[in-house]
């Protein structure tokens, strides 16, 4: 391959992961939990047992992220959590939905998390972390902060 | 010309109307009220010690517990000091749902007040007549007289408590959802991404992990 090849060929590259085409989707996982080498896209665990999820499901029907954070808190709550606070949310440029729920999990009441974001391919990319209620607040900021740092 | 009797028996008959129509003026208080009522659930790490906290801040405030249990405590707070009462509970932890609600007692405390007074009224012209009264009359007039004896108590303790569930605002913490049931895994969403996020699986995953 010539020098002007090898030269054109960087700069495709360089354009491909300018404009995203060889971007990855990156997940964080809040500060000082560990993660499941194996999961994909990511699954971690704290110290005290909060857990934290990233999973990825086809959006079908295909609807903006308004038509989501109805549907989802509608049913959310119809079927019995009880709702503590939501707001939007942006991770990296992309707007979410996080939305916050108790429920009570055996003999202890436990905090439940859900963020939905629609990335580029129209795929829902969907986060969830639960833990007891006091521990699960000592991690919030971290939770919150992770969620705003992934990129897809 | 009537009988003393017929006269006696006219006045009980009017005395006892004026009984049943309380004085609307009485009825309209200075200013509406309403009872004021609160219930959250309030999450700590230690129960025990926030609910001592809480009965401190009660008796500082002119207040009191009045139930406790491992679970909840009930207190009866002055009104005024309500909103700072449920400021300092709030402060001790995270507050999961709150509800605060409000009963009208205006309505009935003016009814009774009024009816409180039509009966003093009854009884002191009962108490004229006694005086007046032949013998033979006499014995009805005092069974009037006891049985508005009677009834001028019970409203008395009725408005006493009215007065106090005005003064007094009830506030309920529980450390806890008293409704222990679990909320449905799988529902009847018409989409299926829905239908797989709750907490039970989500945990469950974690817990049969590899």
């Amino acid at each position: 391959m010539t020098d002007n090849k090898w030269y054109a060929l960087i700069c495709l590259l360089l354009l491909l992961s300018g404009t995203g085409c060889l971007a990855q989707q990156q997940w964080s996982t809040p500060a000082g939990f560990a993660v499941y080498p194996d999961e994909k896209p990511l699954k971690s665990v704290s110290p005290d047992g909060v857990v934290y999820r990233v999973k990825v499901a086809p959006n079908k029907p295909p609807a903006a992220l308004p038509f989501w954070k109805e549907a989802l808190k509608k049913r959310m709550l119809d079927v019995g959590y009880i709702f503590q606070r939501e707001e939007d949310i942006m991770a990296t440029g992309k707007q979410g939905y996080v939305l916050e729920l108790v429920a009570p999990v055996g003999a202890k009441d436990y905090a439940y998390l859900i963020a939905v974001f629609i990335d580029d391919g129209d795929d829902l990319i969907i986060i969830e972390s639960a833990g007891e209620i006091m521990r699960f607040n000592s991690h919030h900021e971290d939770i919150i902060s992770a969620i705003r740092t992934n990129k897809f | 010309m009537k009988s003393r009797s017929g006269w006696f028996m006219e006045a009980v008959f009017v005395l006892t109307i004026l009984i049943s129509i309380p004085s609307i003026a009485d009825a309209i208080p200075a200013k509406p009220s309403a009872a004021i009522s609160s219930r959250m659930i309030l999450k700590v790490n230690d129960p025990d010690r926030t609910a001592d906290l809480l009965v401190e801040k009660a008796a500082v405030m002119g207040g009191y517990f009045v139930e406790r249990t491992n679970g909840y405590i009930k207190f009866k707070i002055p009104a005024g000091e309500l909103e700072a009462f449920l400021q300092f509970s709030t402060d001790q932890g995270i507050v999961l749902t709150r509800e605060l609600n409000s009963a009208d007692v205006f309505t009935g405390l003016g009814e009774k007040k009024s009816r409180l007074k039509s009966k003093n009224q009854v009884k002191a012209q009962y108490l004229d007549v006694l005086k007046t009264a032949r013998a033979d009359a006499v014995v009805m007039v005092e069974e009037e007289i006891t049985t508005l004896v009677q009834e001028i108590e019970t409203l008395q303790g009725e408005i006493r408590m009215l007065e106090h569930r005005l003064a007094f605002s009830e506030v309920l913490i529980e450390f806890s959802f008293r409704d222990r049931s679990v909320p449905t895994v799988h529902g009847h969403s018409s989409f299926p991404w829905l239908n797989t996020v709750n907490i039970t699986d989500l945990l469950k995953e974690f817990q049969y992990d590899r």
